[in-house]
């Protein structure tokens, strides 16, 4: 569950301190948000993330810190 | 209504003296939960949730109390009530409401009580209305909408945990009658990837052997549904030695329970088969009186969706009601029916998560 209500807390945090970018509707948070919940988990379970050099990041065309995937990749 | 304010219960459980209980197993959970203590950590001293009066309204747990903590360090106010009329655990109901926070919430509620801890939540200790709906199912959602919508003009919005109350806020926008943004934090990948797949997939067998301490392994399982619940629950029971069956509408991911060496077949041919079944849809009518017939021995059917009609149970009871077959009550939530032929289904139908 801690991967669920840590997307709660930022859903609440958001509606709370940016009502500007979510009008009428049914939103999904950003994927930054998304990447960044998964990131708040990786050191409990071990986790060594590698990272992007320039070069590779260039060569794939994201950024170093992500997001790393277009909207409709499905996982 | 000022009567009716002066009267109102600062919180309601079953029994304060499992606090303490509560509050150590709140401690254990803790350790569990390091992206909700991570964000302890990166916001409560900023506060940014300072002004926010939110009513919760989900499974009142003890992994719940440690998102409702979290919430109130980050300088929120918060009101609780529970998304289920059998999920709360009433030691983490207590430990919260030894915090001050009002919550409304005990197992075992009847339909009443259940929409009267709800409406406790709309009003905050000092007469203040909500600002914010942190919801599971759409029942909090549902009610403040039809029953409440004067207060929706305060409300900045409504996140949204679960693929049900997902489905009923698309449809509620789709008519026009959504009055606040939402947040779908189902369809976050980080949730219904994780929480839906990973969580089911221990706690479906979990479920199954607190209610009838049966063995897995060797059994056939029946899953009805193959989304992310589904897959989660399908591979756990695998994991145990049962041979799992699948029953899917949607072609695509029949296919994908096929690649993955599962047996796809229908209802009707996996109810004579089946020795538990386990409903996953969110959908009705999954499993119905000629199902039920049709199984042979002890069956045991349980439901992991969010409402429990995915089981026809009144039609269990009806029968039972009139005679034509036989109801035990075996325990808390778990029933015995036994038709004239002699087999009987064990019913489980409103297993939560």
């Amino acid at each position: 569950m801690s991967t669920s209500f840590t997307n709660q807390v930022l859903a609440q945090m958001a509606l709370w301190n940016e009502p500007e970018k979510y009008d009428l509707g049914v939103h999904v948070l950003p994927k930054t948000l998304d990447e960044e919940v998964a990131r708040l988990h990786l050191d409990k379970l071990g986790v060594k993330l590698s990272k992007l050099t320039q070069e590779q990041a260039d060569y794939l065309g994201i950024p170093i810190e992500g997001p790393y995937k277009p909207e409709f990749y499905r996982y | 209504m000022p009567q009716v304010e002066e009267q109102k219960l600062p919180y309601k459980v079953k029994d304060m003296s499992l606090a303490e209980f509560g509050r150590k197993e709140i401690a254990l959970a803790e350790k569990e939960m390091p992206g909700l203590m991570a964000l302890r950590e990166k916001y409560g001293q900023s506060k940014p949730l300072t002004g926010a009066r939110i009513a919760g309204c989900l499974h009142m747990t003890i992994q719940t109390a440690v998102l409702i903590e979290t919430l109130t360090e980050l300088g929120a106010q918060v009101t609780w009530s529970s998304c289920n009329k059998y999920s709360t655990q009433d030691h983490a109901a207590a430990a919260i409401a030894a915090t001050g926070v009002p919550v409304y919430a005990w197992k075992g509620e009847t339909d009443a009580e259940y929409d009267w801890c709800i409406e406790q939540t709309l009003h905050f200790p000092d007469g203040q209305p909500l600002n914010l709906v942190l919801d599971d199912g759409g029942d909090l959602t549902a009610i403040l909408h039809e029953k409440y919508p004067e207060l929706l003009t305060d409300v900045r919005g409504i996140s949204e945990e679960t693929t049900t109350g997902v489905h009923r806020l698309y449809q509620m926008h789709e008519r026009g009658e959504l009055r606040v943004p939402c947040i779908n934090v189902n369809d976050s990948v980080t949730k219904s990837k994780f929480d839906n797949l990973y969580g089911c997939r221990e706690s479906l067998a979990d479920g199954i052997k607190r209610a009838t301490d049966v063995m897995v392994a060797g059994k056939v399982v029946v899953v009805a549904g193959y989304g992310d619940v589904g897959k989660g629950c399908a591979h756990s029971m695998r994991s145990y030695g049962a041979r799992v069956l699948i029953t899917e509408i949607d072609p695509i991911i029949a296919l994908q329970a096929a690649m993955e060496g599962f047996e796809v077949t229908t209802m009707e041919e996996a109810a004579p088969e089946g020795d538990i079944f386990v409903t996953t849809t969110g959908c009705r009518d999954i499993i119905t009186g000629e199902h039920l017939e049709a199984m042979h021995g002890d069956a045991i059917v349980c439901n992991i969706g969010h409402f429990d009609l995915e089981i026809d149970v009144s039609w269990l009871e009806e029968q039972a009601a009139a005679g034509k077959i036989e109801k035990l009550n075996i325990k808390e939530l778990v029933d015995q029916y036994t038709f004239p032929d002699g087999h009987s289904v064990i019913c489980s139908p409103k297993a939560a998560w």
